[in-house]
């Protein structure tokens, strides 16, 4: 016989204070304002992030990435990564595989193996479909064992967000912003939802903010970060 | 000198055909007659030799199957190499034997009855019927080995049976021993009675030297069997087989050979080459890595399985072949015991193998930037186990680069603000594929962010590529 108190936890609907303190370590993002608000990227476990195409999502991902000592897994993206780019951002290109497996399904396994081969520091998945609340458990799973995070990148094309439910450890929502990338945090796994927060990135991308008003001194600058680190 | 001879009167049968209970026969195609037979067939009264008239109308249904020297050959060459592990000095005799030098290896096994159980043991694995004979000589030995006497060590024992053998049993031409019978002359015994100088005087030169290598007075060079310093196995199916699920079993027992093979080497190899051979048309060959180096039967076996999966067999398979060519020593096995990522179950290149094996290898891949002043061309992607050496002084992009690039550029016709630019790359000069484009930052309307480019003296923009 299955009591209601059981009913309840297997439905997710209980929230035990003693879970918060076994959350997975967290990762510094790389941005004041996120580990200020979130405490840093989750460590081990599944983050979707809902943007278009355009606003900054991979570069929000960019610091985090650069201090991986393990492999960056690219899985399915809309576009070519530009090697450049990466490189540019301080990624090391020997530690970065991009994917592109022909259906659906192959992305996920591709996605589940990456995770919990423990060879990956980051997996980002494009998925080809809204995620299922097993397909999502499986891949939380897999990272947990892993060590791995992964990032679900969703909303390259407009439309509803496709999340809601799924067994996620963050959910974001990006919009653009003059000065960077407004962050709203809708669900996130022990915290509340946040109202929506500015990340500034005139520091690290001059170029992409409209407030540049020397362009060329401020790249310089970041050239010399990139190289010192 | 003490030599044993391993003799297998069915090899071929037994290849092809290793348990049925159907009754088969093997068939020489030049004169149609029978010449390997299983139980089940000799049950039915089918006999060596036979016609294929008569043996049809005593057994309606046995299945006949054409000799193939190849067959046999590939065969013994397999079972030379297991012998390996038991005794030094092999020598093949295709078709139907193998000659091993039994002197020195009696020592070595403690005795000459230990040393044909562990052989005989082998062969119980092999599931071959074989009889063993010994004898001073190695002529001596398969003469033994095909009269079926039992073995031992004594040499006057030995000299006595060979003896007594009758002349149908050695390898002399009919024409030779019939000529010998009409002389009288029955069994062996009867013609070594007459002195060797008399033979070669009153017979043929062939003769004279088969006498003599029989009974030790002549020498009998033998070439000696060396390990192939490549694995090669090839197996041919009882029945044509069409999924890749019915196949599994066995491969696996191919991959177990590999695994023994290596493991006697202390060697890994980076790549196996699994042939399927389909009853018509070309074999289709798959190659399966594994970037570090693998000789463990258990870790091939998973990415065999994924490279079949995504491939569906188009035809049924008839034989299958494994290889493996480039076989390099074990690497030390160097694992960091403070690094907390040490327990990972998977290196990278373990992870990229397995990827690599059911998404197919050109869709993992790394980027690398090449030294080409347009965006397309600088930003590339590669096979990630294709080693690279690192170039250190690759100059810094000159600006900033998107994160996603367009292969081909898209129109673009909606407002744009431009916030940095233009920087104007003109290059391909040199490759006849010239472009002058001005590119510049831009942001859209709902403030995403483009990298767009104008031709000088064309109108129109395009978008390069996402400032994602």
């Amino acid at each position: 016989m299955v009591s209601t108190l059981e009913q309840l936890e297997q439905q997710r609907l209980i929230w035990r204070g003693r879970e918060a303190n076994r959350p997975t370590q967290a990762r510094p993002s790389g941005w004041a304002e996120l580990d200020q608000h979130l405490g840093g990227w989750p460590g081990a476990g599944v983050t979707s992030i809902h943007a278009r195409t355009g606003v900054g999502e991979l570069r929000l991902l960019f610091p985090c990435l650069q201090q991986a000592a393990r492999l960056s897994v690219f899985i399915a993206p809309p576009y070519s990564l530009n090697a450049e780019s990466l490189e540019g951002s301080g990624l090391d290109l020997e530690q970065v595989l991009v994917l592109h497996p022909e259906s659906p399904q192959s992305r996920l396994w591709a996605a589940e193996q990456s995770l919990k081969s423990g060879a990956c520091h980051t997996v980002c998945l494009w998925p080809a479909q809204p995620l299922q609340i097993v397909q999502a458990r499986r891949l939380q799973l897999a990272a947990r064992a892993g060590d791995a995070s992964l990032f679900l990148l969703t909303g390259s094309q407009p439309g509803a967000r496709q999340d809601t439910g799924l067994p996620l450890d963050l959910c974001l929502e990006l919009t653009p912003h003059s000065r960077g990338v407004m962050v709203a945090v809708p669900r996130r796994r022990h915290g509340w939802a946040l109202p929506p927060f500015l990340v500034s990135m005139e520091s690290a991308w001059p170029e992409l903010t409209s407030s540049a008003v020397q362009p060329t001194a401020n790249r310089s600058t970041r050239w010399r970060t990139a190289e010192g680190q | 000198m003490l030599w044993l001879y391993l003799y297998f009167p069915r090899l071929q049968l037994e290849t092809q055909e290793p348990d049925s209970p159907l009754p088969f026969g093997i068939v020489d195609e030049r004169d149609n007659r029978l010449v390997q037979l299983n139980d089940a067939a000799k049950h039915q009264g089918v006999t060596l030799g036979m016609g294929l008239a008569t043996a049809a109308a005593l057994c309606p249904g046995i299945q006949l199957l054409p000799l193939k020297e190849a067959i046999a050959q590939r065969r013994i060459k397999e079972l030379a190499q297991g012998l390996y592990d038991l005794s030094g000095d092999i020598s093949p005799d295709i078709p139907e034997g193998i000659w091993l030098g039994a002197t020195r290896m009696v020592k070595y096994h403690n005795g000459f009855d230990n040393y044909c159980k562990n052989i005989q043991r082998f062969l119980c694995q092999q599931s071959l019927t074989c009889q063993l004979g010994a004898g001073p000589s190695p002529l001596a030995a398969r003469l033994l080995a095909k009269a079926d006497t039992p073995l031992t060590d004594q040499p006057e024992t030995l000299a006595q049976s060979y003896r007594q053998c009758p002349l149908a049993l050695t390898d002399l031409p009919q024409s030779t021993c019939e000529h010998l019978q009409r002389l009288g002359i029955q069994t062996l015994a009867d013609l070594l009675a007459l002195p060797f100088k008399a033979l070669s005087r009153r017979f043929d030169a062939d003769l004279a030297q088969y006498v003599g290598r029989l009974t030790g007075q002549l020498p009998h060079p033998l070439p000696f069997f060396q390990p192939p310093e490549t694995f090669r196995r090839h197996r041919e199916l009882p029945q044509e087989l069409e999924t890749s699920q019915r196949l599994i079993p066995w491969i696996e027992r191919l991959l177990g050979e590999l695994e023994t093979f290596l493991q006697n080497r202390e060697q890994v190899v980076k790549r196996v080459e699994l042939t399927l051979y389909p009853r018509e048309g070309e074999p289709i060959v798959q190659w399966i890595g594994a970037a570090r180096g693998e000789s463990r039967a258990a870790r091939w076996l998973p990415l065999v399985e994924l490279t079949l999966e995504r491939q569906p067999l188009s035809a049924p398979v008839a034989a299958l072949a494994l290889s493996a060519r480039e076989l390099l020593p074990r690497p030390k096995d160097t694992q960091d015991c403070l690094d907390p990522h040490s327990t990972a179950s998977l290196s990278c290149e373990q992870l990229v193998d397995l990827l690599q094996a059911r998404l197919g290898e050109e869709r993992v891949r790394r980027l690398v930037v090449r030294e080409d002043f347009r965006p397309d061309k600088a930003s590339t992607e590669q096979d990630p186990l294709y080693q690279t050496e690192r170039n250190t002084d690759t100059p810094a992009p000159p600006s900033l680069r998107p994160a996603f690039l367009l292969v081909t550029p898209q129109p673009y016709s909606q407002p744009l603000e431009i916030v940095h630019g233009p920087e104007r790359i003109a290059a391909g000069w040199w490759d006849h594929q010239p472009q002058v484009r001005d590119y510049y930052i831009a942001r859209n309307s709902e403030g995403l962010w483009y990298w767009v480019f104008r031709e000088p003296q064309q109108t129109g923009w395009f978008v390069q590529g996402y400032f994602s």
